[in-house]
């Protein structure tokens, strides 16, 4: 926290306490954690049809979870789908927010026709159709996990990119900045030593957001051909293809969507947290 | 400075149009087959079609084609629909408007005093309350949530219908209820979040603490840092708009809604050009417009920024 | 006593102008509640109804019919005179039974009157027959020429006469003929035949131009027709000309070496002399046969028996060759009766109970003819018609609400011709003919057809059939939806149907006359609305510029209910009307929802709002059959899954790889499991409902079973793999639609097998447009999944598809093309299966397609409501006319 200059909050309470809540959601996402590493060891054939138990219930023997319409068995491809489906959503909600981080900042600070270029290419990827940009990828690229976790990240760059050029905006008029303006500093480092730690918080929160939706937005592109293709071991996938036989075996369907939701709730939580911990220690945003 | 952001509006949308339409031309999927279905096409059947729509001229005229066409006030006619591409958005436009408007009236109303007062008493029963319910309300697909609400307000309490876009504005209204509240979960969610950061944020900062050590009333301190808080308020709130209007999808496809969202996924799936184009035109100038009134806020609500030089 | 006598002198006259016709009329229109509809059931046109009732109104000097725009009814005095129909009919019966037999009359009698031409032929048969079916009626018979049995029949010294006339006049003289209160009956067409000497054309061939012979001699009289070739080639009688008034005699002349005479089919009992040839004519001339009545007498039963019973004649006797192998007689040939009164028991005489209103009556013919029909159809069982559970209540249904499990973009099937737009625009708009619940063809707008060659037919239409808007159905329309289904431009989605039609003519007020480019066996079926005859009106297709099925022009048909409302993607409205030829259906207005999420669908159910709903997701099925309020239905419905490979692309142009392809499928496994048993492992490509023509449920299975067949055997899977120049296994991509999720868990069962051998099958979920792009032999997927769906069932229509020419698997076999040819122009259904099993068989040695299922479509519908004849064909035509409310 060196020369980080700007007003010290004044009503600055230093808890070192982590409160309770926030300690469980940590321990959640620690197990996902582990989930997303060890899975693919643990269950190496999650993706094993055994089509003659297909839609076996919850608690029938050797499937605690009971199996899907194929045959395979929801614990396994839950535990194994970990991965598949926060790896991809993680990535997407860095990748964002790196852009918005470097876009936002130039366009808010910078303004002027750098500005200008930023805010209308902003504009032009918010009116893009989302789902003629995945058919297309999804024909001319073929449509691989990775493919979608770029297009993502183009998709979801300009809610980041718009955020921090606002945040910039608003501290790049505080005298702070004018003082160091003064100092002659370079320009990159008043944007990325001053402007940009005070914010953090705000980058945080939303890059928070985007992994929740970009949770849901793998599954949903699901049927265009983009992402997963069905049968995967991934939360999204498992909740879309399974959506058909709900009240075949529920716990199918609800296991995803209950853990979807779940790590996206821990995920925000932990970043609310923290964005309030970055703000109230020092950072004014 | 209006007349810059004008042309520029236009410029993107222009560049909007040649980028839609190329993207248009690589999807997969094939307009020809899509009219003839499963039956196999003579050659004869196929040049008849392809001749109708001009599918064989060269990319460059066909484009220019529906640039003159719009250019003279006609966006020309949607192929699947078979009537002029103005007539088939207007008949949808009512209906997603309103759900759109309902929608973030509903995530306004509810996510911003809840905002405020979770910010006010950080860490309070009300916060901890309101911020779980939001971020479940924008963790949850948008399916699972429209699905609960059929259950629980459709079928057990038979309060509200189950489809449909109703007939007539109050029936209308009645029908959108329950999507308008499937997408305000989400939308108040963010809205209460972003609130509550705006929030927190202004009342960490001096002049609250100066003005509360100086006696002045709490209220009138809060309206001030309210009004500082706007401005990332108000960046979320048109971002929320921008999602809003390309997020209708889903509640539409739920609940059996006729709207634009529906359009546009049929049309592009169906690569229906005219419609597509048309959409998406509007639909960025609709976000352009958002961005230049939340520019305008801006110089409204913060002096410094007025100073600066304004919007860009 | 001067009132008194005015009193009985004012009852005397009213007695006077009430006759049993009047009474018959009004009860008619109180049981129906239209006039059309009375006037349908009493075999009469509307307008002689109308009139009657006027004519009977402006006597008594009081209205009885009260009319509305869409119904009738009596008024107080209307029903008070209807009251005493019963009663006076069964008077006049009983005493016309007790005069009879008096007499000593049997009951029933038929004068027929005919040429002595037709006695060998057609007369002499039909007697035989009714002698043996129906032996309570005596049957007089009388010999005459056409003008003379009609001026017989018009008198009504007889009641039936026969009469022969040539195929271009009859529409003419049809009109002439109901212009003179008589009706005429299609009974058959027979094509003219040329005889001539043997040295004159001793080339090979089957048919010969008229007019090619016409340096010849002929041979003209009663005994030939050559004055109607004569007449219609032009040719003027010359020096050499002769004239005879026997067959036998002519024929004798032409083998004589004389000249060349021309007859009809039927001179034909034996086989004709040496030296004769008998050649078909180029173009084919016939002759129309009909019947000629009054229109009342028609109504008798023993006369509507005979006619039938004439229309049965079969061609007996020698075979021409140029005309059996290039036509059978089809059951269309048959004229379609108003009431299927041959099998339905005459009206007993002592045992009938005098106080029986019309109604019953009726009802008895209509049950004992149903009844009848059932032990005819007990062959097909597999296209078994299920009736809904319950019994009719006979209640007006006021609304019924459709949940469609997808939405609809535009109501013409020409320009969205998905499954579903079939189900809903067969509501609003019907074809020339319709198709029944065995997948028959039936009359529709055309009253009766005939195929006077094997590419041409001549249908001729109802004159009573009128649009929506009450404006007339003319030849001109008929004609004009025609082409507009043809042309790809207007009409892409039906264009296809068409492909192989020549002409479509007006060639009378009533009569339209289509030939087709070359035979095609599957042709009748096409002109029905499953599949490409959707007659609307010239007016409105110009007012709207082409533009119909849109939310502003909508659609204008001439079946039983109208649109009146559509927002593409939310919703259809139909409002019955009566303007319909067919008896008045029980619901009232239709109310389409299009519900394209399953989940809300099921939840609409739930909550009560639905009254049919199609296409239940199988996956969905145990929840729709737990409703309490709605009952589930399946039935085959005609379609096809399979896989089938691009013989273009590596690896799959290697038969190895295909055949390894085969091994790795539990079709067994995927119906149980993912279909939910909702389905049927399928051992050809064609569903064993669209042999229904030739063979029964169990015999087309067998004939299906025949094929090759590849069992489920990984083994044999990996064998053929190993044998194959890909041994070391590949990967691939194969595209299964979104709407079809069975298709996607399908492909992935078999991705499984297909890993365990070494082959990776990436299956891809992509939007059905993609998926449909896909379906093209130049697309660069080596293996796909086919799902097609047939609407009417025709044997040859899928494997056309997949075998034929351009087809999406880039595979050429002259063969099969022979094959499918050949069934193209055969007519006998058993003839036409036997030719496509095998080119089936040729294709399943190929491994072109491997079959997967055959489909079943499951309907869910309330309990309340029943339908009549739910079978695979049940939604391709009318269908709400078959729905009807059961008691609770």
């Amino acid at each position: 926290m060196t020369a980080a200059l700007g007003p010290v909050g004044v009503g600055f309470r230093s808890r070192r306490r982590i409160p309770a809540t926030i300690v469980a959601c940590l321990v959640v996402l620690a197990v996902a954690l582990l989930a997303v590493l060890l899975g693919p060891l643990l269950f190496p054939d999650a993706t094993k049809q055994d089509i003659l138990s297909s839609l076996m219930p919850a608690g029938s023997p050797g499937h605690p979870l009971g199996t899907d319409e194929l045959g395979r068995d929801i614990l396994a491809l839950t535990v194994a789908g970990a991965a598949s489906a926060l790896v991809g959503p993680v990535c997407v909600a860095v990748g964002s927010m790196l852009l918005g981080i470097l876009l936002g900042t130039l366009a808010g600070y910078e303004r002027g026709p750098l500005d200008f270029a930023i805010s209308r290419w902003t504009d032009l990827l918010l009116a893009l159709p989302v789902l003629l940009a995945a058919i297309v990828v999804s024909g001319v690229f073929g449509g691989g996990y990775w493919t979608t976790v770029a297009l993502l990240i183009l998709l979801f760059s300009p809610s980041d990119i718009r955020i921090v050029r606002a945040g910039v905006l608003e501290q790049a008029a505080r005298p702070y900045i004018e003082a160091a303006q003064m100092l002659s500093l370079s320009r990159w480092r008043v944007m990325f030593r001053h402007i940009l730690p005070n914010v953090s918080s705000l980058v945080i929160t939303n890059a928070m957001l985007n992994v929740a939706f970009a949770l849901v937005a793998f599954s949903s592109l699901s049927f265009l051909g983009v992402g997963v293709p069905p049968g995967t071991a991934d939360w999204g996938r498992q909740l879309t293809d399974n959506r058909a036989i709900m009240f075949d075996n529920p716990a199918a369907v609800i296991v995803p969507a209950v853990l979807i939701i779940a790590v996206a709730c821990c995920v925000n939580l932990v970043g609310d947290w923290l964005g309030q911990r970055l703000t109230r220690s020092g950072g004014v945003a | 400075m209006l007349a810059v952001r004008v042309l520029g509006t236009a410029a993107i949308l222009f560049v909007l149009s040649i980028i839609v339409f190329s993207m248009l031309h690589l999807a997969p999927g094939d307009l020809v087959k899509t009219l003839l279905g499963t039956r196999p096409a003579s050659p004869e059947a196929v040049a008849a079609i392809r001749e109708q729509y001009h599918l064989d001229d060269p990319l460059p005229v066909q484009y220019l084609r529906w640039l003159g066409g719009v250019l003279s006030g006609d966006f020309g006619e949607s192929i699947r629909l078979q009537t002029s591409v103005s007539d088939a958005i207007a008949a949808r436009l009512g209906l997603t408007l309103a759900l759109c408007g309902l929608a973030f009236a509903i995530a306004l109303a509810v996510g911003i005093p809840l905002g405020v007062q979770s910010a006010v008493r950080a860490g309070g029963v009300l916060d901890r309350a309101g911020t779980t319910l939001g971020v479940i309300g924008l963790s949850a697909p948008t399916f699972a949530v429209g699905l609960l609400l059929l259950y629980v307000f459709a079928y057990y309490l038979p309060i509200f219908p189950v489809y449909g876009g109703g007939r007539g504005p109050l029936d209308t209204l009645y029908h959108l209820v329950l999507p308008a509240v499937t997408l305000a979960a989400g939308l108040g969610a963010i809205v209460l979040k972003l609130t509550r950061t705006a929030m927190l944020r202004e009342l960490d900062a001096d002049y609250v603490t100066s003005a509360r050590a100086r006696g002045i009333p709490e209220s009138r301190t809060r309206r001030l840092a309210l009004r500082n808080a706007a401005i990332p308020i108000v960046t979320g709130a048109s971002l929320l708009l921008t999602f809003l209007v390309g997020g209708t999808v889903l509640a539409e496809t739920t609940y059996a809604l006729p709207g634009l969202g529906t359009l546009l996924q049929d049309s592009v799936l169906f690569k229906d050009l005219a419609v597509v184009q048309a959409l998406t035109l509007l639909v960025a100038l609709v976000i352009a417009m958002i961005a230049l009134l939340a520019d305008l806020a801006y110089l409204m609500l913060d002096p410094r920024v007025r100073d600066q030089g304004g919007a860009a | 006593m001067e009132l008194e006598n005015a009193g009985l002198i004012e009852i005397d006259a009213l007695t006077r102008v009430l006759d049993v016709h009047s009474l018959r009329i009004l009860v008619a229109i109180d049981r129906t509640g239209s006039i059309s509809a009375a006037a349908r059931s009493l075999g009469f046109s509307q307008p002689t109804i109308t009139q009657h009732v006027q004519r009977l109104e402006s006597r008594l000097g009081t209205p009885l019919v009260a009319r509305t725009a869409r119904s009738a009814s009596l008024t107080a005095i209307g029903q008070l005179l209807a009251a005493h129909a019963p009663r006076i009919d069964a008077s006049l019966t009983a005493a016309a039974t007790e005069l009879a037999r008096a007499l000593g009359h049997r009951v029933g009698t038929v004068r027929i009157a005919a040429p002595a031409g037709a006695v060998v032929g057609t007369i002499a048969p039909a007697l035989a027959r009714i002698a043996a079916d129906i032996p309570g009626i005596e049957v007089r018979f009388v010999e005459a020429e056409t003008d003379e049995a009609l001026e017989l029949v018009r008198s009504g010294r007889v009641d039936v006469a026969v009469t022969t006339g040539a195929a271009g006049a009859p529409g003419e003289r049809g009109q002439r003929l109901r212009r003179e209160g008589l009706r005429s009956t299609f009974l058959y067409g027979e094509e003219l035949i040329a005889v001539l000497p043997f040295d004159e054309m001793p080339e090979p061939g089957v048919r010969v131009e008229a007019s090619a012979l016409a340096h010849l001699p002929w041979i003209f009289g009663d005994g030939t027709r050559s004055a109607v070739v004569a007449g219609a080639v032009g040719r003027t009688s010359g020096p050499a000309d002769l004239a005879v008034s026997r067959p036998d005699a002519a024929l004798a002349l032409v083998a004589g070496g004389v000249g060349v005479a021309f007859l009809p089919e039927s001179a034909f009992a034996t086989a004709p002399p040496a030296g004769v040839r008998v050649l078909g004519l180029s173009p084919a001339l016939s002759l129309r046969t009909v019947a000629v009545t009054l229109a009342e007498a028609s109504e008798i039963p023993a006369v509507a028996a005979s006619l039938r019973m004439l229309a049965a004649r079969r061609p007996s006797g020698y075979e021409v060759e140029a005309l059996a192998d290039a036509r059978r007689r089809s059951n269309g040939h048959r004229a379609r009766f108003a009431r299927p009164i041959a099998l339905a028991t005459l009206p007993q005489l002592q045992e009938e109970d005098p106080l029986m209103s019309a109604t019953s009556r009726s009802r008895v013919a209509r049950a004992s003819a149903a009844a009848a029909g059932v032990l005819l159809l007990a062959a097909c069982t597999s296209g078994t018609p299920q009736s809904g559970a319950g019994t009719d209540t006979g209640e007006e249904i006021e609304h019924i609400s459709v949940a469609l499990p997808g939405s609809l973009s535009n109501l013409y099937v020409g320009q969205e011709s998905g499954i579903l737009n079939y189900y809903i625009a067969s509501i609003a708009q019907e074809g020339l003919v319709s198709v029944d619940a065995q997948g028959r063809v039936q009359p529709g707008l055309a009253e009766s057809w005939e195929q006077t060659d094997d590419v041409t037919f001549v249908y001729e239409l109802r004159d009573d059939a009128e649009f929506q808007d009450g404006t007339p159905v003319t030849a001109d329309d008929v004609v004009f939806s025609l082409e507009q289904a043809r042309d790809e431009t207007a009409s892409p989605g039906l264009a296809y149907y068409l492909a192989g039609v020549d002409t479509i003519e007006k060639t009378d007020e009533n009569e339209v006359t289509i030939t087709l480019t070359a035979p095609d066996a599957a042709f009748a079926a096409n002109m029905s609305s499953g599949g490409a005859a959707f007659i609307t009106s010239r007016a409105f297709w110009e007012e709207h510029g082409g533009k119909v099925g849109t939310a502003d022009s909508m659609l204008l048909g001439t079946g039983p209910y109208q649109v009146t409302e559509f927002v593409p993607d939310s919703h259809v409205q139909f409002e019955r009307v009566d303007t319909w030829w067919g008896e008045l259906p029980k619901v009232k207005s239709i109310t389409v929802e299009f519900i394209p999420d399953e989940s809300t669908r099921l939840l609409a159910a739930q909550s009560g709002d639905v009254d049919v709903a199609f296409n239940v997701p199988l996956a969905q099925s145990t929840q729709w059959e737990q409703l309490q309020t709605m009952r589930v239905e399946y039935v085959n419905d005609l379609s096809y899954v399979g896989l089938y490979f691009n013989t273009s692309l590596a690896p799959f142009n290697d038969p190895k790889v295909r055949e390894a392809f085969a091994h790795a499928v539990d079709r067994d496994a995927v119906v149980e499991k993912l279909l939910r048993g909702h389905g049927e492992a399928a051992t050809a490509i064609m569903t064993p409902e669209s042999l229904g023509k030739a063979y029964d449920a169990d015999e087309a299975r067998d004939v299906l079973a025949g094929i090759p067949q590849y069992d489920f055997d990984l083994n044999a899977a990996k064998e053929a793999l190993a044998a194959s120049a890909h041994a070391d296994g590949f990967e691939a991509e194969l595209l299964t639609p979104s709407t079809g999720p069975q298709l996607g868990t399908a492909a992935q069962s078999l991705a499984e097998n297909l890993s365990s051998i070494g082959i990776t099958l990436n299956v891809r979920e992509v939007p059905i447009e993609e998926w449909l792009a896909s379906l093209d032999a130049s697309s660069s997927y080596g293996v796909g999944m086919m799902w097609y769906f047939s609407t009417l069932g025709d044997p040859a229509e899928v494997p056309s598809y997949l075998l034929g020419a351009g087809n999406p698997s880039a595979y050429s076999n002259p063969e099969i093309d022979e094959l499918l040819a050949q069934a193209g122009t055969e007519s006998d259904p058993a003839a036409r299966v036997e030719l496509l099993v095998q080119a089936e068989t040729l294709q399943a040695e190929d491994v072109v397609n491997v079959p997967l299922w055959w489909g079943q479509s499951a309907t869910a519908f309330g309990n309340d409501l029943g339908f009549d004849d739910y079978s695979s064909f049940a939604f391709i035509s009318s269908w709400p006319t078959q729905i009807y409310r059961t008691a609770p």
